[in-house]
Formats: C-alpha cells, sequence, structure tokens
C-alpha cells in the first residue's frame, strides 16, 4: 500500500471514528430521555393514583385461593402471593385440612395440558374414583391407559416440569441409601454420608416439604460417620423418610419405548387434531364423537390396568427397577394392601380398625398405604 | 380402639442425643426444631396420644386423593397432613379423626357420602396428664351470636364469588382451617437456645411418674403466649371478605383491610413486623373474646368513638398517648375522602411536585434535545478555550474549583444520609414490593431499619442546623468588611450575596435559557459558580430537610406528639413526610443523577464535589460566567497564546 492510500485510510477511519462518536452521542442522549421521560411519567402516574384511585388491598393480603377448583390444579402454590408470605397460609375457603404443599401441576401431561382432562381426571366409578387420582401424583395416565405389550411395562422417571427423563427421585434413591447402610456394618464412611447428605438436601426439595429432611441433612453434615449420635440421627431418618412416600416426588412414572429413555406423554400424531375435536365437540353425534376419540388416542388400551395388575407380587410394575427400597416393594405388593384393593374392585365395603387387625393379636397392621 | 387417647399404642421413639452436637457450631434452634419435630409426643411422655388411631392416614395422607367436580368446577381434596399429627402441629393433632367425623360415617370403606363436620359437637380430648375430658366449641359459637361475625350475618354476605361455604358447612370455616401452633422460637427464645434441654429437663419428672405430654405442652404454651396468627395472616382473613369487591360495594362499606394496609400498621406487616397492630389488636382489643367481635357503631365495642382512646392507649399499644391519639385516622383512604384537609394536602404536594420536578425534568429533556440536534453555542469555543488555558494552569485550576473541601464532605454527608434514609423508608411506602421485604430483611427486620432511618434523619437535621450555623457565622464575617463605600456591609447585603439565593438575573437568564432551548436565540446564557439548577437543587434541599425533619419527629414521638396536637395531624405529618420524600426521591434520583452522572458532560461522575474539578464540558455549557470571570481574574484574555504571568 503506498504512503498516499494509506494516508486516506487513516483519514477515513479517523471520520468514521468521529462519525461514530457523534452518533453514539446523539443516541446516548436519546436514550436518557427516553429514560427520563419514562420515569417521570411512572413517578407521575403513582402520585395521581394515590390520589385517584381507592387504595386496595396488596397481593399479598388478597391473593389466596378461595375455592379449589380447576385454577388451583394447575397454578403451582408459589404463584399465589398470600401463600408464598404467609408465616401458616390458610387452605382455600370451605375446605378445612390444611395444604401446606401442593399438588404439583404437570405440564408435561399432554393428557391435561390440551384441556381433554382434568388433572384428575377419574370420576365416574364414585367408590374408587379419588384412590385412582391418587396415582395421579406419581403416574402419567399412560402408565395405565396406554398400550404396550412389554412386560413388565418399561417404566422412566419423568419431571413433571419439563417432561425430561430423570433419575430415580431422591426420596426413594435415599431410603434405599439408608437401608443399605443399616445392612452393611461399617457402611456408613466419609464417602456414604458425602452421598446421604446429598440425597437428603435433593429429597427436601423433591418432596416440597422437606424442612424435617434439610434438617437432617445439616445435622449429619456435621457429624463424623464414628460419632456415637450418627446411629441414632440414621435411625431417625431411617423412621422419618417413610412419611414422604405419599407419591410425590417431584417425578412421575411415565412408560417408554423398548430402547429409549424418553418418557411416552402424549398420543403420537394427534397435536394438531386435538384443537379442531375440542371445538366441535358439542356439535359431533356421538358416532362421531367415538371415531375421533378413537383417532385421538392411538395407544389407547381397550380395558385400563385394573389395581391388582400392578400390586401384587409378580405385577407388571417392576417397583423395584423403578427404583423404590425393597421395603417400600413389600409394602406396594403386600397383605393389607392387595386385600383393601380387593374389597374395593369387588364392591365390598370393609371397617376400619377391624380390617386392618393382625388376626390374633387384636392390634392394626400399620400399612403405609397403596400409591407409589 | 376408637378414642382420642390411648397410651397404649404409641409412634415408636426415635431418640435423639444432642449432647454432643450442642458443642458444634451451629443455630441451636436447629435442634429443638429438630426435637420437636422427629419426636412425636410418645419420644419422651409415658402419656403419649396415638397418632392415627383408627388408621385413616393410611390412605388419607396421599394429597391425591382427591377427585374434581368437572360440572361444579369443584375439586374435593380428602388428603390430611399426615405431618399435622405426627409433629404435633396444632391444638387438633391429638384428636382422632372420628371425634370430628362421625364414626359410623366413616368406618366403612369406601365412605358413603359423609355429613359435614359440626364444630360444636362435643369431643374427648386428653388434658395434660392424659386424663381424658370432653370439650366443645359450643361456647365460641355463643360468642358469636350478637356480634357482627354471627354466622347469621355471614351467609348472607353479597360476596363476589358468591356464598364461600356450603349452607350445611361450619361457619367456622369463614375464618378457620386446621389450626397451627406457631413456632416456639418467637415466644420462648431461650427454650429455643436449650435445645433438647428444654424437654429433658421436664421429662426427668414428666415422663412415667407425673405423665405430661412435654412435646405437645411446650408446643401449645408457646403458641399460646402469642398471638395465635402472625399479622399478616390476620389480614388475609380479613381480607377474604373485607377486600370483596361485592362486600364493600354495599353502602356505608369500605375496603377497609385496604386501608389498614395503607397504614404504618399494615405496611409493618407486609414487612414481617409481629410487634404491629393487626386488625384483632383493634376490633378486639382489651381482652375481649375476638369471636365476639361488635360493630364500631355499638358503644361497648372498642373501636366505637367514645372508647377508642382507651383502645389506643393501652399498655401494649401506645401507653404514653393522649386521647387525642384516637383521632389519627386509622382507615384514612385518600381517595374516598375528597375535601378534606388530608386529601388537600396530598394534591398539594402532587402539584408542588408537578410544578417543581415537572419543569426540570423538561429542561433537562431539552438540553438533551440539544445534543441530539448537534447544536452548540457560537460562544462555546471561545468558553472552551479558556477553560483549556485555566486548566493548564495550576492557579487557574484552583480558581475552577467550585466547591471547597467543607462544601464538598458536606455534599458527601448529605448524600450517604439521603441514600439511608431512602434505603430505610422507602420500603416502608412501597411494602408490597419485593424488595421492599429484600431490603429490610437486609437491614435486619423492621425494628433495625426505622432505628437506622431515625438516626439518620437526626443527623440530617443535625447537619442541616451546622450548615445553617456556618452560613451565618459567614454571613456575620462578611457583614463586618468594608463594603465599596468603606462602610460594614451589613447583615441584610451580606445575608443577600450569598450565592445560592435566586435573583432576577437568574430569572432573566431563565428567559433566556428557554429561548435557546426552544431554538429562539443562538447562544445560551451565561451562569455563574452555581447554575440556576443548581440553586433549585439547594433550595429543595432547605426546604425537603425542614418539612421531613419536623414530620419525621411528629411521626416517630408520636405519643409526646399526641399530647401537643390532634391526632389528625399525624396523618397530615405522613402525608407531608411521604410525598415530599417521593419528591426528594424523584429529583434526586432521575434529574440530579442525570446532572452529576449521566449527562454526557460527565459521564460516568462528575468529580466536582470529590476533587473539586468541573469536567470542561460542564463548565462551558453550564458556567461560563464563572470561567471568565476566572479568566478576567488572571488576566487571560481570547486568543492570547501563553496567557498572563
Amino acid at each position: 500500500m503506498s504512503g498516499s492510500s494509506r494516508g486516506r485510510a487513516i483519514r477515513w477511519l479517523g471520520a468514521l471514528g468521529r462519525a461514530g462518536r457523534a452518533v453514539g452521542k446523539r443516541v446516548y442522549a436519546l436514550a436518557l430521555i427516553g429514560l427520563i421521560g419514562y420515569s417521570s411519567f411512572l413517578a407521575f402516574r403513582y402520585l395521581v393514583y394515590t390520589l385517584m384511585l381507592p387504595a386496595e388491598a396488596p397481593a399479598q393480603v388478597t391473593q389466596l385461593p378461595r375455592r379449589l377448583d380447576r385454577r388451583v390444579l394447575e397454578t403451582d402454590r408459589a404463584a399465589w402471593a398470600g401463600l408464598r408470605t404467609a408465616e401458616h397460609a390458610r387452605a382455600p375457603l370451605s375446605h378445612y385440612h390444611r395444604l401446606d404443599t401442593w399438588i404439583q401441576p404437570d405440564r408435561a401431561n399432554n393428557c391435561t395440558t390440551s384441556g381433554c382432562h382434568p388433572p384428575l381426571p377419574h370420576a365416574e366409578r364414585k367408590e374408587v374414583r379419588a384412590f385412582l387420582n391418587m396415582h395421579a401424583t406419581s403416574l402419567h395416565c399412560g402408565v395405565c391407559h396406554m398400550q404396550t405389550e412389554e412386560q413388565p411395562l418399561n417404566l422412566t422417571w419423568y419431571d413433571p416440569a419439563t417432561g425430561a427423563s430423570r433419575g430415580v427421585p431422591a426420596v426413594l434413591e435415599t431410603y434405599a441409601k439408608l437401608l443399605s447402610i443399616e445392612d452393611q456394618p461399617g457402611g456408613y464412611d466419609e464417602d456414604a454420608r458425602r452421598v446421604l447428605v446429598d440425597l437428603l438436601r435433593r429429597a427436601a426439595v423433591e418432596a416440597q416439604d422437606g424442612e424435617i429432611l434439610t434438617t437432617l441433612a445439616d445435622h449429619l453434615r456435621r457429624l463424623s460417620p464414628e460419632a456415637v449420635e450418627t446411629a441414632d440421627f440414621l435411625a431417625g431418618a431411617r423412621a422419618v423418610l417413610p412419611r414422604y412416600f405419599r407419591g410425590e416426588y417431584g417425578a412421575k412414572l411415565a412408560l417408554r419405548g423398548a430402547d429409549t429413555e424418553a418418557p411416552i406423554l402424549a398420543h403420537p400424531g394427534v397435536e394438531r387434531e386435538i384443537e379442531p375435536y375440542r371445538a366441535a365437540a358439542g356439535a359431533m353425534t356421538d358416532a362421531e364423537r367415538k371415531n375421533l376419540v378413537d383417532r385421538l388416542h392411538p395407544l389407547r388400551r381397550t380395558e385400563a390396568l385394573e389395581c391388582s395388575d400392578c400390586h401384587a407380587d409378580g405385577g407388571i410394575v417392576d417397583f423395584a427397577a423403578a427404583g423404590y427400597p425393597p421395603q417400600r416393594v413389600r409394602e406396594l405388593t403386600g397383605s393389607i394392601v392387595a386385600r383393601m384393593i380387593q374389597h374395593i374392585s369387588d364392591g365390598s365395603p370393609f371397617y376400619l380398625p377391624e380390617f386392618l387387625t393382625a388376626p390374633g393379636t387384636g392390634e392394626p397392621e400399620r400399612g403405609e398405604g397403596s400409591s407409589p | 380402639m376408637t378414642g382420642a387417647y390411648n397410651p397404649s399404642r404409641t409412634e415408636p421413639t426415635i431418640a435423639l442425643r444432642f449432647d454432643e452436637l450442642r458443642r458444634m457450631p451451629m443455630q441451636r434452634t436447629y435442634l429443638v426444631s429438630l426435637c420437636l419435630l422427629l419426636e412425636p409426643a410418645a419420644a419422651t411422655s409415658g402419656v403419649a396420644q396415638s397418632v392415627d388411631p383408627d388408621n385413616c392416614l393410611l390412605c388419607h395422607q396421599f394429597r391425591g386423593l382427591s377427585r374434581y367436580d368437572r360440572q361444579r368446577d369443584e375439586l374435593h381434596v380428602f388428603f390430611v397432613d399426615p405431618s399435622y399429627m405426627h409433629d404435633l402441629a396444632g391444638p387438633h393433632a391429638r384428636l382422632a379423626c372420628t371425634d370430628c367425623h362421625p364414626r359410623e360415617e366413616v368406618r366403612v370403606v369406601p365412605h358413603a357420602p359423609v355429613s359435614r363436620v359440626d364444630c360444636t359437637r362435643t369431643c374427648h380430648v386428653a388434658g395434660a396428664s392424659g386424663v381424658m375430658t370432653t370439650f366443645s366449641h359450643a361456647g365460641v359459637a355463643e360468642a358469636l351470636r350478637g356480634g357482627v361475625h354471627d354466622p347469621a350475618i355471614m351467609r348472607g354476605l353479597p360476596l363476589s364469588e358468591g356464598p364461600l361455604l356450603a349452607q350445611d358447612q361450619s361457619a367456622c370455616l369463614y375464618c378457620h382451617d386446621e389450626p397451627v401452633f406457631r413456632g416456639i422460637e418467637r415466644a420462648l427464645p431461650q427454650v429455643a437456645m436449650f435445645g433438647d434441654d428444654a424437654l429433658a429437663r421436664c421429662t426427668t419428672c414428666h415422663k412415667d411418674q407425673l405423665g405430661v405430654d412435654v412435646a405437645y405442652a411446650l408446643k401449645h404454651v408457646a403458641a399460646r403466649l402469642q398471638p395465635s396468627r402472625s399479622t399478616l395472616d390476620v389480614a388475609q382473613v380479613c381480607a377474604v371478605c373485607h377486600s370483596d369487591p361485592a362486600f364493600h360495594a354495599e353502602p356505608d362499606r369500605h375496603d377497609a383491610v385496604a386501608s389498614y394496609m395503607r397504614t404504618f400498621h399494615g405496611k409493618a406487616a407486609l414487612l414481617g413486623d409481629e410487634s404491629t397492630a393487626s386488625c384483632i389488636s383493634c376490633h378486639a382489643s382489651g381482652n375481649r373474646d375476638v369471636h365476639a367481635m361488635l360493630a364500631h357503631t355499638d358503644p361497648a365495642s372498642p373501636t366505637h368513638t367514645d372508647r377508642l382512646p382507651t383502645t389506643c392507649s393501652t399498655i401494649a399499644c401506645h401507653p404514653g398517648a393522649s386521647p387525642s391519639l384516637a383521632d389519627t385516622g386509622v382507615h384514612l383512604d385518600l381517595a374516598a375522602s375528597r375535601g378534606t384537609i388530608e386529601y388537600l394536602l396530598a394534591a398539594a404536594f402532587i402539584l408542588l411536585t408537578t410544578l417543581t420536578f415537572g419543569p426540570s425534568a423538561i429542561l433537562a429533556v431539552l438540553e438533551l434535545v440539544q445534543l441530539v440536534a448537534g447544536r452548540e453555542s457560537p460562544r462555546d469555543e471561545h468558553v472552551r478555550e479558556l477553560t483549556d488555558r485555566l486548566m493548564a494552569r495550576p492557579d487557574g485550576r484552583r480558581r475552577l474549583v467550585r466547591f471547597t473541601v467543607p462544601q464538598r464532605i458536606q455534599h458527601w454527608i448529605l448524600a450517604g444520609l439521603f441514600v439511608l434514609l431512602v434505603l430505610t423508608g422507602f420500603p416502608l411506602k412501597f411494602a408490597d414490593q419485593r424488595w421492599s421485604a429484600w431490603l429490610i430483611r437486609g437491614f435486619g427486620g423492621l425494628a433495625a431499619a426505622r432505628a437506622l432511618h431515625h438516626w439518620a434523619g437526626i443527623l440530617l437535621v443535625l447537619g442541616f442546623l451546622a450548615h445553617m450555623m456556618h452560613t451565618m457565622l459567614l454571613v456575620v464575617r462578611r457583614s463586618r468588611r468594608p463594603g465599596p463605600d468603606g462602610q460594614p456591609t451589613g447583615m441584610l447585603a451580606s445575608l443577600l450575596a450569598l450565592p445560592m439565593w435566586m435573583t432576577l438575573d437568574d430569572l432573566r437568564k431563565l428567559r433566556h435559557l428557554l429561548a435557546y432551548l426552544f431554538f429562539l436565540r443562538s447562544d445560551r446564557p451565561k451562569f455563574g459558580r452555581f447554575a440556576l439548577k443548581e440553586k433549585f437543587e439547594y433550595i429543595g434541599v432547605f426546604w425537603g430537610t425542614m418539612i421531613l425533619g419536623v414530620t419525621g419527629m411528629i411521626l416517630w414521638g408520636e405519643q409526646t406528639a399526641s399530647h401537643l396536637m390532634s391526632g389528625r395531624v399525624f396523618n397530615l405529618a405522613a402525608i407531608a413526610h411521604t410525598y415530599e420524600a417521593f419528591l426528594a426521591l424523584v429529583h434526586v434520583g432521575i434529574l440530579h443523577t442525570y446532572n452529576v452522572m449521566l449527562s454526557p458532560h460527565v459521564f460516568p461522575l462528575s468529580p466536582a464535589t470529590i476533587t473539586g474539578t468541573t469536567p470542561p464540558g460542564e463548565l462551558i455549557e453550564g458556567h461560563a460566567a464563572f470561567v471568565e470571570d476566572a479568566a478576567r481574574e488572571l488576566g487571560l484574555h481570547p486568543h492570547e497564546e501563553g496567557g498572563a504571568t
């Protein structure tokens, strides 16, 4: 490059820089005009509102669910400002028992998010509808209602917030870990402590209501594995953890394909037909509706699973493979649950607490429940 | 076994020893909470209550045990939180389900439709020593009769979503759900510090021989030593009806919770302060049964005009106040009180803000418009040249210092106090905003934030007085100096000679400036050491400090002040304090920040009040006369190379 062309280039660059600075200065000034104008507008609007509009109670006071309705089922508890800020938020009116935590909305379950089915879908058989709905917190609809030839079922845990496949819920994993520690004398070393504390913390988050688990984790983190108190805390954790076996793990089980971990959360290939169906459903004949419903549910089982298909030894759900600890598997497939289910399925009532009385003892067996 | 109490059947004991742990550096409150959480009554007492004797939780522990009625859009939740019983979380934790739900109805599974719970039903509960006794809430039902919350009235309330309860549901549900014990930390902090020692001491005697359910008793007593609900939770309960649009649309009703939330009490509640008055503090004052709440028109009501002075001045609230404190409008809603002096004062402050901040903001925007248009005054080049030459000389730089060291120190003390006052005061004004709660937590709670606010306010007033004294000393000293005629200048002349006064010349320059900014003149006016906006800001600080100081002291010392003035003055003081503070904030936060930080001439920060050096751009645009005076004094003339020595 010759000297003159280099000089010209330098002059060009200089001019470009000056122009850039000038433009930048103007843009900055414009931005400041906007900033001053907008903040002044906000300030004046606030002042005028305070004088002209009647006072309204803030969301922290008024934003509470008054009724137990569908909106409650589909809204995260944290979305209610009143529940977030209250020390002990009250249950929605007309409901007495406390709902300190919330039914976790399943944002990945296409059956409910499509608007076709409510999150607690079973409503017909009066004697079992609540029992069936009990499973909605831990199972995707497809586990019982989607056709698959696999025996036992191919299942995977998924995150109801994202729909992504995930590992075994921390509550179950923690309990399994605790049992394994109990079974192995001397098995609680530094590594086991680190793993257990981490699991307890995760379990506290996933169970939503994990104050005790967090506290346990805090204590165990500080306790040397050799400390005399350690055994007490481990026993305490083993006693407390089953309280969290209530089907709310921050994860749900869903069917998966034979060679994939991805959960099956919707009937394939029907997304585009759902909205037209919902719009036109009211005007359809029964035959038309049935036809379209069949098309919208290509994977549907002709007959849904019965309780005893899973809650029995050798049932089609391999609870152990799904990560349930052995004790919990025994409870889910054990005698009390099986007997209860049989009675309910048969439509024959039974009586509490006599039903649970162990023969010959006069004392009740203390079951832990039937839901996974 | 059907009763609520069965000492022979208990949960497994979880024995936890904390002796070693206590030597560890951890919060001791954890210890007691863990102890109380993990150890059901059985762990520490021989008279423990059986958890769920009928085994109802076998099914009802599942939150999903629910159904949805699509036709009526109703969710039926049959979930019973087992931790309520496991953790003895409330006074009903030791009841069996069949104490409230008729046993014959729920014994059979699946249940046939069960009748609604009657809260006045007699149940069987175990006393502290385990002796069974009968109990009923029938007395509460009696207390409600004739009060404002009589179930007959409640069921007839017009509410926007229709009746909140079914006809056969217990009216208790309007205000109550499953009662929960509040934590023991607030009522018994010493016990919380003791950890499980607190229980161990009791169980030495009360385990086997003098059987008492110690864990339960401790929780129960601690809960009863404090309000059963937090102040904010009480407001939530009241707001269900009192903030319902249909409810307060009725004649003679207003949103009482909303107006309460705008008072200091309500805002303090929002910020987590538990010592402030809740709705119950006034409306059921004087140990009155809250269930027997009366209308404020009833002479027996603590909020009746005749009784209000006593209600306000109870020992727990404002013990040193005069009866006039009761004149304060606790439920003042400005929008609903048009024509009152409070409304007019607020309107006056809004007008003041409009007439002061408004024009200043417009001037700032117009100045920026000049920049966007790339406009420069023809004299700018001349002043720039003088500025550069002055800045090149040590005596020139000294002459261009606009703030003396004491002034700079005063400025930064003022700035620091202002920021502290804003940070501790505005969370209360905007108490419903998340950042407010965050800030208040950062200061260690509302009490700490208020203390900081008060002391910062006192320092601000003291600083203001010191500045005044310093200025007056200056005036006195100058008044003794001989004037052009050889005589002492005199006090008045010295006073009027202070540089921060607005003068007729300033008004002429303002007219000149407006003509320039509106493109009616080509040259901008030349301001001296202090430009018009700086003089204006100085006057703002002057009047603002006085208003905020006086009203702040009235509000702070409300009990003493109530002996000197009517309670309504507190409303006026609060209005003046809050609106003046807002004016100060928007002026400093928007315009002063622009002038000293964001303006292209000074960005990112003018060092004028730090090192004393004013940036050339700011001198050229805002202080041309000051530059020319300095040049003249130092013998500099335009276009003169090198300048005078």
